[in-house]
């Protein structure tokens, strides 16, 4: 990683309930907020363009359990989930945060 | 794909039920809705092998498509519940291995399974008021040339994958003629009523045309994740 850079960039592989779901990320390392991230996997989404709205309500979020979790369980409202669920996905977006360098 | 989405809103969500059984000209991958195409599929082993690769509208995991029977099912008419709309369509599924003697069952959230190993992969959406759920029954399974062509995040874990699926995964071991026809019965059985048989009209080959071109054929679309 390129210490001048305030950013980091991660890759974490999440399995559950046999759905497998990756998690790219990139925050600030100096605010721990979310600069861009990517929800990809062999789950399931009904609808599926709610995997947008998840995405695009990540950005600028505090990498912070509560806040992760109300976030995403906002943008969940109303979305049926098979393969992850807004705890799970919460602790995979944190696992990426901490698991940087 | 082009002609599943067409189905889909022209005919599910206009009311009519519709089922599609068919196979592949040549062997191709479809990855899921939310799957990363990089991540998932060795590309340019693919073109080297003239495998084609195209997202699907619908989640779920990669599928290289060789030696099998597809269908695809559209109608208005199904559960609200996902679970139970996947039991009930794959319902066709196990009714119709069943006339080919095969003791099957469903395997939530999206399988069918023979004597515990995986026959058949489901996926469905529901856009337009209808529900498109499409799937693959298995005769063969060539497994050393589906992981040439998909990633494993290394070679180390590659022998123990292709040992799993082996494991896990199984072609029903008749013919593509044979497993249609037990399809059609197996969905009169599940669905209770008749079948007709139908052809694309002119303006629905159009409409998959059109779809083809603005959708499956855009390398945007492919590679969107």
């Amino acid at each position: 990683m390129d210490p001048d850079r305030d950013s980091t960039v991660v890759t974490v592989h999440v399995a559950k309930l046999e759905k497998m779901v990756r998690i790219r990320l990139d925050y600030s390392r100096q605010s721990r907020t979310i600069r861009y991230i990517r929800i990809t996997g062999d789950f399931f989404m009904h609808p599926e363009d709610s995997i947008d709205g998840l995405e695009e309500g990540l950005l600028g979020t505090e990498l912070e359990r509560d806040a992760l979790r109300q976030r995403i369980s906002s943008a969940l409202a109303g979305t049926r989930c098979f393969g992850f669920d807004a705890e799970s996905l919460t602790g995979a977006i944190l696992d990426a945060g901490g698991d940087a360098p | 794909m082009a002609v599943d989405e067409c189905l889909l809103y022209r005919y599910g969500a206009a009311g009519d039920t519709v089922l599609r059984l068919y196979g592949w000209s040549r062997p191709c991958i479809t990855i899921g809705y939310f799957q990363g195409v990089r991540e998932e599929v060795n590309l340019e082993r693919c073109e080297h092998s003239q495998v084609d690769v195209v997202r699907r509208i619908t989640g779920g995991g990669a599928v290289f498509h060789d030696m099998e029977v597809t269908y695809s099912l559209v109608t208005k008419r199904f559960h609200s519940d996902i679970m139970a709309s996947y039991r009930s369509i794959c319902d066709m599924v196990v009714l119709g291995l069943g006339h080919m003697g095969l003791d099957a069952s469903f395997s939530p959230l999206n399988d069918v399974t023979v004597n515990g190993k995986k026959v058949c992969g489901n996926a469905q959406t529901r856009k337009g008021g209808a529900l498109l759920q499409h799937g693959t029954i298995l005769l063969d399974v060539d497994v050393e040339k589906m992981f040439s062509l998909l990633n494993v995040p290394t070679a180390k874990i590659r022998d123990k994958a292709i040992a799993g699926v082996k494991e896990r995964v199984a072609g029903i071991g008749r013919t593509f003629e044979q497993t249609v026809d037990a399809l059609k019965r197996g969905a009169q059985d599940a669905f209770g009523c008749g079948l007709d048989t139908m052809s694309l009209s002119g303006k629905d080959i159009a409409e998959c045309r059109r779809i083809m071109a603005a959708r499956y054929s855009q390398r945007s679309w492919t590679h969107k994740r």
